[in-house]
């Protein structure tokens, strides 16, 4: 297997103790781990603090050698359709468990990109085989998984990493790969990382190849083109009255890059939040920026929303002579 | 990552650099060098006229550096109201009497967007100035029949810029292939260059467009990115009926008997605003229902619920009169939208993007979405690196075709 290439999978904790900065969790499921029993779970919380390799290492102390015919691991927004998702649970589910492991596992990450109708379903399935199997759901925000399914499990909500916990992580990996990280460059990593281990491992990593000793311009250079400043010329070019050539930068992040439109319109918010312009025009975007996410969880397209939004940051940018 | 455009990467940097036009070329210079010789008594200013794309603005910006000038710009981002203006243009003559003989300053107007309400006076204070001026001043305009030029024409020397030839356009289009290491058919190449109707700001757009996907310029692209221009002409009489339709009523009536698919006329209706209603306070109005429309046909496409379609398509449906404005007087040459266009020259970089997802997903836990954005960095960099490349390319299987996508993604 390839593993071994990226630090995030090198370093992925195989113990429940090695996992950083969820300890209250850890503990809760070491417990679990004792009584040789579990509920379903429901993990929730921002990318990159250890909900899926909480699960993985929880699953691999329980099975030992038995981890692979054991565990199941589902990913909810690349399986087309819930009915694929319900056939691999079902075909995996149905037969016991192997050795003598007291159940399976099925651990679905991205749970809440599933719909409504495919989440009661989901429900349904989780009764169905509740002797033989349970549920790990992993996702971003618990409130987009359905009440019932959310009293059926045992929810974990885990917070952001502290930059304590990130730091030690980081430098633990540093040092085993021999990589020499200033701490103009920790900062750095801590900067672009908001929090996310797993995105601070990769920079890290990019960083590294490229030189042993890793300093601020490293970890810049490596993310140098971060969509952050592709999200403010676009804010720029409308604020300075061009309003087609921020047209065309939208359209290259959503294109051309691949961004969804909702991520764009928060990133928009962020740096709305960061102008220096008149409070009263702030606010005044504000509720601009927040009726198009609106419009766009009610499916409207995000060319249009997002042109909507820049025509108006074109007129408020020629109204104040900027 | 936004690339840069080639039209500012490739902009010529000296005189000799410029293509066609050369009377007007030579015109300039002329009177830039000899000026205030050079000005008559009643007409005080140049104006540069001709179609876009053809390369007016950026002549006098190269011609002007070229010659020790520096360059003040007025354009349509600034709001000009009179006592703007006036502003701008005493600031300007004031740096140029403060500064040494050297310091010579040229006064650039881009007389795009002069729109009517928010620019009133505009023109009657530039009037006043050009006849007052102590430096040189040049208007630019695509358009030299619009009312509110009219006085200033008769102050001004005007010069015509012609569209380009194909074949000027051909050799500056294989240039850059030569620069940006591309292969390419050269009937293609002339296949761009007369469907660009001379306009080479739109010649090199399109080679870019085409230039995204890969480094081969085939002629399959450029004939599929050809039909997309032809499309327009049938659509172009549907937008004509909207747009100039004398009521609202009637711009409805247009929309409903065409049988353009709704998502589709949205995105014609959106990208050839701009070009229409010059005016940002218009075309606010007309985002926001546009944006409204659109709600209502994803409805219609995630329920299926067709009878919704009416609101859709009355809501997409704007006027002079309901967005309280007039359209541009010459009917507009529309514009192709671009995101169709560019989603139908994107498909093979999603596609990509996705197949080395599925590759990573399974080794870092993650949908394959998601596995490749977060470690695209990290791809890169073992690639990039020479202990582990070959190795790394090895075990994942990568082809040639996709590690040469992620070094450059």
């Amino acid at each position: 297997m390839s593993e071994h290439w990226m630090w995030t999978e090198k370093y992925r904790p195989m113990k429940l103790d090695e996992i950083v900065g969820q300890e209250p969790i850890t503990e809760r499921l070491k417990q679990f781990l004792v009584q040789r029993d579990l509920p379903h779970l429901l993990f929730s919380g921002p990318a990159g603090t250890g909900k899926t390799t909480a699960i993985i290492a929880f699953a691999h102390e329980l099975y030992k050698e038995q981890f692979p015919g054991n565990f199941l691991e589902l990913n909810a927004s690349d399986e087309r359709g819930i009915d694929v998702v319900r056939n691999r649970v079902k075909n995996f589910a149905r037969t016991r468990p192997l050795g003598d492991a007291p159940f399976k596992i099925v651990s679905l990450d991205e749970a809440d990109s599933l719909t409504r109708d495919a989440q009661h379903a989901l429900r349904r399935t989780m009764e169905r085989f509740v002797t033989g199997c349970r549920f790990c759901l992993i996702c971003n925000y618990s409130s987009r998984i359905i009440d019932p399914i959310q009293s059926r499990c045992a929810i974990f909500r885990f917070p952001r990493l502290n930059n304590e916990k990130l730091i030690e992580r980081i430098s633990y990996i540093a040092k085993k790969e021999e990589v020499k990280v200033s701490e103009e460059g920790i900062q750095a990593i801590l900067y672009v990382s908001g929090g996310d281990l797993r995105r601070a491992i990769n920079v890290l990593q990019a960083a590294a190849v490229t030189q042993k000793r890793v300093d601020a311009d490293a970890v810049y250079s490596t993310t140098g083109k971060a969509r952050p400043e592709d999200i403010s010329q676009m804010i720029n070019s409308a604020l300075n009255g061009k309003f087609l050539e921020a047209q065309e930068k939208l359209r290259n992040l959503l294109i051309w890059q691949g961004l969804a439109g909702t991520d764009i319109i928060r990133q928009v918010h962020r740096e709305v939040i960061k102008l220096g312009i008149d409070e009263k025009d702030k606010v005044y975007l504000v509720d601009i920026v927040g009726e198009a996410e609106f419009r766009l969880t009610e499916g409207a397209d995000p060319e249009i929303q997002l042109s909507n939004i820049l025509a108006k940051f074109t007129q408020l940018g020629k109204s104040s002579g900027k | 990552m936004i690339a840069q455009p080639w039209v500012e990467k490739y902009k010529p940097q000296k005189i000799r650099d410029l293509v066609g036009n050369n009377k007007a070329i030579a015109k300039i210079t002329e009177w830039l060098q000899e000026w205030p010789k050079s000005i008559s008594r009643n007409r005080r200013a140049l104006m540069l006229y001709g179609p876009s794309g053809v390369g007016k603005t950026i002549t006098v910006y190269t011609i002007a550096r070229e010659l020790g000038f520096e360059i003040s710009e007025i354009n349509a981002s600034v709001k000009r109201s009179k006592k703007r203006m006036s502003e701008l243009l005493r600031i300007s003559t004031m740096t140029w009497t403060l500064t040494s003989e050297r310091g010579r300053r040229v006064l650039v107007d881009e007389l795009a967007g002069l729109s009517g309400k928010s620019d009133r006076g505009a023109a009657s204070s530039l009037n006043e100035h050009i006849k007052n001026t102590r430096v040189p001043i040049i208007l630019v305009t695509n358009d030299v029949t619009d009312s509110k030029i009219r006085p200033l024409k008769k102050i001004c020397t005007l010069i015509e810029f012609e569209p380009f030839e194909p074949s000027e356009v051909t050799a500056i289009l294989k240039r850059i292939c030569r620069k940006e290491k591309l292969t390419f058919d050269e009937s293609g190449l002339e296949l761009i260059a007369t469907h660009s109707r001379g306009d080479i700001r739109a010649a090199i757009n399109d080679l870019q467009t085409i230039a995204r996907t890969g480094t081969n310029i085939s002629k399959k692209a450029i004939l599929e990115l050809i039909r997309s221009r032809d499309h327009t002409i049938d659509i172009s009489e549907v937008l004509d009926r909207i747009f100039y339709a004398e009521s609202w009523n009637k711009a409805v009536f247009a929309a409903n008997q065409s049988d353009v698919y709704p998502d589709e006329l949205l995105r014609w209706v959106s990208n050839n605003i701009p070009i229409v209603f010059t005016d940002i306070n218009q075309q606010v109005k007309a985002f926001d229902l546009l944006s409204k429309a659109s709600i209502f046909a994803s409805r219609i496409s995630r329920t299926q619920n067709w009878r919704l379609l009416p609101y859709s398509k009355e809501l997409m449906c704007i006027t002079g009169s309901i967005i309280g404005g007039t359209p541009t007087p010459n009917r507009a040459n529309y514009r192709f939208p671009e995101w169709i266009r560019q989603m139908g020259f994107s498909r093979g970089v999603r596609q990509k993007r996705a197949s080395i997802g599925q590759i990573i997903s399974p080794i870092v836990h993650m949908s394959a979405k998601k596995a490749y954005k977060e470690y695209l960095i990290v791809l890169k960099a073992l690639l990039k690196n020479p202990h582990t490349r070959s190795t790394f390319i090895t075990e994942l299987e990568l082809t040639e075709d996709l590690i040469q996508f992620i070094l450059k993604d």
